[in-house]
This record gives structure tokens, C-alpha cells and sequence, in this order.
């Protein structure tokens, strides 16, 4: 197992490396001297006042004279020592800035993921054993879903819940785990407006890989042993359901952490998605690119678990 | 039934011309016919947007400023005074207008790639191949974030962007479809009466391996849409005061209390237009492909 793990990381490196060089090649695009894209505006600003002079020697500090091929190769052994730069704007390490957002984000997005999964196998067993409305409603819920932006679903919920209701808060961050009953009542709406359609499409598969092995021989033989209808459903027949859902999971991931940039925004979540769209703004490349950095390991890491959790639920899966 | 009598009558009814009995059969599933009338609906109020709206997209009327919806202005006015419906009506324009260059821009991108790289095979395929796997693993809108920052906003910055973040999956449709093809007995045909590659890729391969891909532009349009009303939403994809249907929603956003209606009334729109290209798209692959049919 542990060989399969170091190999299918050891695989990932081409995509690491690809999403790197076009990093370094945005970097490299971006309009104007090169040298903006790593000190920024302002630097580039005081250095200018100082001649063409200081400007080449700040160039030459950078390595930025040096032919491209070298200059690629000393920013891929930066990354590998975690050094992503500083912020243009708060002139901070990227880093320590995005370790100081990472957690609120995580929260949010575990919390969201972990509500997507039991709610959406939850109501898709119901909707396994109980076709009809459910049925219905859930491909409804889902076909919606995927035509609807999460941003404005968070804007109804907003002018429903908090404006016209006065229930819930409208924005803002508190921790849930220093604070759990004002934690809660902040994640309420971001969590429904984040996984609101991930878990429809949890459900429908759920229900539709359950439908499928409720048909099988052995769970009529389970049934034909005297076993009470939850032991069947729960032991025999969701278990061996759950390995195309696992592979919807995997892949809501990606959809997850788009969704946290904009319902950050919504909600004035201070996390790493506000801080994307922050460096977006004021074309902060450093931060950018970090972010995008980020967000492969992410989901290089999400494609593993999802991979590893198929031959947990499915011995005869082998891993070589 | 009128078919069946004239039938009986011993009367023979003239077929109808290929292409109409096609376009019938299309609308025949009532989730396409009700998806076709809504999204017609949407194009004319894009094309003839001057004509139709009330108001200009940026006509100001501070005294008018932040009303609620009335016979004059049915769905309230802004901050400073502009008609919403009107900004809506011409939003269509634009929001449209981004979607299908967009989607033009990733087939023109992913097109050739996937043709040259299934065509081609080794160095080529193993490039590309290795290139779409990285970008089609990524979060969508953390590139499209990365490719802004880069090229800057603007109505043609972002559809540039829109396009980038989505050609590999034109690429590797297109490539797939290319490694069948490229056996197949009337390719070796051409290849064997002396074509050269290029107009095999252009007269024999691209024609036959266009279906799917014209499925996958209509799936697209709506993502495209979507892709640009979050941006623009953010403040970082196409800036006020051009209308969007996802800058409307962002200039309604502050002022929610006071006529909720900015933000809710492009939302609609938004629904409308993907939820109709999505419903379009699967009737399309359903007809083009029927051993698909409703499977999702």
C-alpha cells in the first residue's frame, strides 16, 4: 500500500510540474517587464525613481538576466523549499499569509464536504428504497443544481434567512470550535449554499448504484437468511453501492473549493478564496500562484484518497 | 391522425423534407421544445436588445435612485437610477455574446490539438494528453482567477480566459474520436489513393468526428455563462458600467435591503439560459447518439 501511495505521488509530478511552468510562463506574460510580475507594482515604482540602474540590479539580484530554462529551474527549487515569494500588497511571505487563512477555509470546506456526504447518501438510500417523489424531486434538485450559481443561491438564502427572517447572521467568520452555537449560526447559509447541489449529486448516485445492487443475488440471499431490512441495506448492500459515489466525492472537491472563492465573497469569510480574489484584484501574481499551486496538491491528494478508499470498500481492488 | 386517414383514403402524404422531419423530431421531447421557445426568447432580447428595452443599459436618473419594481420600472431601479429590466435586457447581449465566442475560442484551441495529437500520435499525444490531465483536474475558476491576473479583466480578457480554462476537453474529444477514425476502412481508402494528411484531417477525419463535439459546444455554452457571471460577480471578470447579468447581481449585492430585486431578477436569467442550453445539449446527444439516451 505504502509503495502504491509513493508511486501514485511520484506519478503526480508531471501534472505538478505542468501546472508550475504555466504558473512560471504567467509570470512571464504578464503585460510589461517581467521583473512586475515578482515585485510588484510599487517596488518596481521606488526602484524606478532610483535610475534604469537600479532597476537592472535588482534584475540581476533576481536572476532575471539569466536565460529562461535557468531561471524556470531556480523558481522550481524555490517552490521546493516553500518559498513562494512575498505579497506585492502586504509585502508579507505568501506562506505565512496563507497559513493564516488556510484553517478558516478548511473548516468550512470539510464541514460542507462532510454534510454533502451524509445528507446526500442519507437521502439517496430513501430515495433507493422509496421511488416516486423523492425520485423526482432529487433529479429535479439536481438538474437545477447544476444551472443555478452558487453565488446567487447564497444572495436568496442572505434576503430570506437573515433580511426578511432575522434568523441567521448575514456575513462574517466565528469559529465553530471556540465558539460552537455562534460558530453554527455563521456556517448555516455558506454550508447550504456551498454543498445545496453536491449533495443532489451524491444522492442520485447513491440512489441509482443502490437501486442496482438491491437487484443482486446475494442481497436476495441476505433477505432469504432472515436478516432485518436495515442490516441488509446497511452491511450488504450500501457498502458494495458506495464506489461510484466515492468517485462523485473525489470529484466534488474541485467543485468545492471554486465554490469557497465565491461564497467567501458573499459571506465576508476572511479565508484563502477572499484572498484569491484580493490578489486577483490587484494583481497580486505571487499569491495567485501559490493559490494555484495549492489547489493542484489538493486535489492530487483528494484523487489519492478517493483511489485509496476504492480498495477499502472493495477488497478485490488490488494495488500494485 | 391526419396521416392515418388520409392512409386509409388509399392517399399517399408527401414525406417531409429531411432536415424539417429532423428539427420535428428534435422538438418532439417536451423538455427540448419548452428549453428551444425559452431560449429563443433569450436571443431575441440579446439581438434586438435596443429595440426591446425600455431604457438604455446606462441611462442615469439619480432622482429615480433605488426604487422598487412599478408599471414604469418593473423591476426597480439602481443606485443611480438605471432601469433593471434594461440592464438585464442588454446583459443578455453581452453575457451571450462572452458565452459563444468562449466556447468559439476552445474549439478553435482544442480542435487542431486533439486532431493533431490523435492524428500524430506519440510525442505529440503524450504532451497534450499530459497537459489536459493537469488542467481538467484543476478547480475551474482557481485557473480562470490565475489566467485574470494575468491578462487583466475586460469583456475580451475574460471570454480569452473562459476559452484557455476549457479547450482540453474539446482536445481530447476531438483526439479520441481521431484514434477511431484514423483506421477505419475509408480513411486507409484516402490515405491509399494518395491524400495527403491534411486533407484527410480536414475532409475525412473532422467531419465524421464533429458530432460530439457540437454536443459538448451546447453543454458548454451554459458553463461559459456561468464561468463568466462568477467572475464578473467577483469584480474581477467585465467591469461596470457594462452590463452583465453577473455585474448586475454584484451592483444589487450592497444594496439588498433596500430593492432586493437588482440581485434576484438576473439570477432568473442566469437559470433560464443554462438550464435550457443544458436541457438542449442532452436532447442533442440523445438524437445524435441514440445508445446514450438517458443515461446522464
Amino acid at each position: 500500500m505504502a509503495r502504491y501511495i509513493l508511486r501514485r505521488l511520484l506519478n503526480s509530478l508531471p501534472v505538478f510540474l505542468i501546472v508550475s511552468l504555466l504558473a512560471f510562463a504567467g509570470q512571464q506574460l504578464v503585460p510589461g517587464d517581467p521583473i512586475l510580475a515578482i515585485i510588484g507594482q510599487g517596488e518596481f515604482a521606488e526602484l524606478a525613481s532610483g535610475g534604469a540602474q537600479a532597476i537592472e540590479a535588482r534584475r540581476h539580484e533576481l536572476g532575471l538576466d539569466r536565460p529562461v530554462i535557468l531561471q524556470y529551474l531556480s523558481y522550481l527549487e524555490r517552490l521546493a523549499h516553500g518559498d513562494f515569494g512575498r505579497s506585492f500588497v502586504t509585502k508579507e511571505p505568501v506562506l505565512q499569509m496563507i497559513g493564516e487563512r488556510l484553517p478558516i477555509t478548511l473548516k468550512l470546506s470539510l464541514i460542507t464536504f462532510t454534510v454533502n456526504i451524509l445528507l446526500g447518501i442519507a437521502l439517496g438510500v430513501v430515495a433507493a428504497l422509496r421511488p416516486g417523489m423523492t425520485d423526482f424531486a432529487a433529479t429535479t434538485w439536481a438538474v437545477l443544481g447544476v444551472a443555478t450559481p452558487n453565488f446567487w443561491v447564497a444572495i436568496l438564502l442572505i434576503i430570506v434567512f437573515s433580511i426578511n427572517l432575522g434568523w441567521l447572521p448575514t456575513s462574517g467568520w466565528v469559529d465553530p470550535f471556540t465558539d460552537p452555537v455562534d460558530g453554527i449560526k455563521h456556517l448555516i447559509l455558506p454550508v447550504i449554499s456551498l454543498g445545496l447541489f453536491g449533495s443532489a449529486t451524491i444522492m442520485r448516485q447513491t440512489r441509482s448504484a443502490l437501486l442496482e445492487v438491491l437487484r443482486q443475488d446475494y442481497v436476495t440471499t441476505a433477505r432469504a437468511k432472515g436478516l432485518q431490512e436495515s442490516r441488509v441495506v446497511i452491511r450488504h448492500a450500501l457498502k458494495n453501492a458506495m464506489l461510484p459515489v466515492m468517485t462523485i466525492i473525489g470529484l466534488s472537491l474541485a467543485g468545492l473549493i471554486a465554490g469557497s472563492v465565491l461564497i467567501e465573497r458573499v459571506f465576508a469569510i476572511p479565508g484563502v478564496g477572499r484572498m484569491a480574489i484580493d490578489a486577483t484584484t490587484f494583481r497580486d501574481y505571487p499569491v495567485i500562484q501559490a493559490i494555484v499551486l495549492m489547489s493542484t496538491g489538493a486535489i492530487v491528494v483528494a484523487n489519492l484518497v478517493t483511489d485509496v478508499a476504492y480498495g477499502y470498500l472493495d477488497p478485490r481492488i488490488q494495488y500494485q | 391522425m391526419a396521416a392515418e386517414s388520409a392512409i386509409d383514403l388509399g392517399l399517399r402524404v408527401p414525406p417531409a423534407h429531411p432536415r424539417i422531419a429532423a428539427v420535428r423530431a428534435f422538438f418532439l421531447d417536451p423538455k427540448a421544445a419548452v428549453a428551444g421557445f425559452i431560449l429563443g426568447i433569450l436571443i431575441i432580447l440579446a439581438v434586438f436588445a435596443p429595440w426591446i428595452a425600455p431604457a438604455g443599459f446606462n441611462d442615469q436618473d439619480t432622482a429615480a435612485s433605488l426604487l422598487q419594481p412599478s408599471a414604469e420600472h418593473p423591476l426597480g431601479t439602481d443606485r443611480l437610477g438605471r432601469d433593471i429590466l434594461s440592464r438585464i435586457i442588454y446583459g443578455a447581449r453581452i453575457s451571450l455574446r462572452v458565452g459563444f465566442i468562449a466556447v468559439g475560442i476552445a474549439g478553435a484551441i482544442g480542435l487542431p490539438m486533439g486532431l493533431i495529437a490523435g492524428y500524430a500520435g506519440r510525442w505529440p499525444d503524450e504532451i497534450l494528453m499530459r497537459l489536459t490531465d493537469a488542467m481538467i483536474a484543476f478547480p475551474n475558476l482557481i485557473f480562470l482567477l490565475g489566467v485574470v491576473a494575468v491578462l487583466g479583466p475586460g469583456v475580451t480578457n475574460v471570454m480569452i480566459a473562459i476559452g484557455i480554462s476549457s479547450f482540453p476537453v474539446y482536445a481530447r474529444l476531438i483526439r479520441a474520436q481521431t484514434l477511431s477514425l484514423k483506421e477505419r476502412d475509408f480513411v486507409l481508402a484516402a490515405r491509399a489513393l494518395g491524400a495527403s494528411n491534411r486533407r484527410i484531417l480536414a475532409q475525412h477525419i473532422l467531419p465524421n468526428a464533429f458530432q460530439p463535439i457540437i454536443v459538448q459546444a451546447s453543454l458548454a455554452l451554459g458553463s461559459a455563462v456561468l464561468a463568466e457571471a462568477a467572475l464578473s460577480f467577483l469584480g474581477i471578470g467585465i467591469l461596470p458600467p457594462t452590463p452583465t447579468w453577473g455585474v448586475i447581481i454584484a451592483d444589487g449585492f450592497p444594496v439588498i435591503r433596500k430593492n432586493p430585486w437588482i440581485s434576484i431578477a438576473p439570477g432568473f436569467f442566469i437559470v433560464a439560459f443554462v438550464l435550457s442550453v443544458n436541457l438542449l445539449g442532452d436532447r442533442l446527444r440523445d438524437v445524435l447518439d441514440p445508445r446514450l439516451r438517458g443515461t446522464r
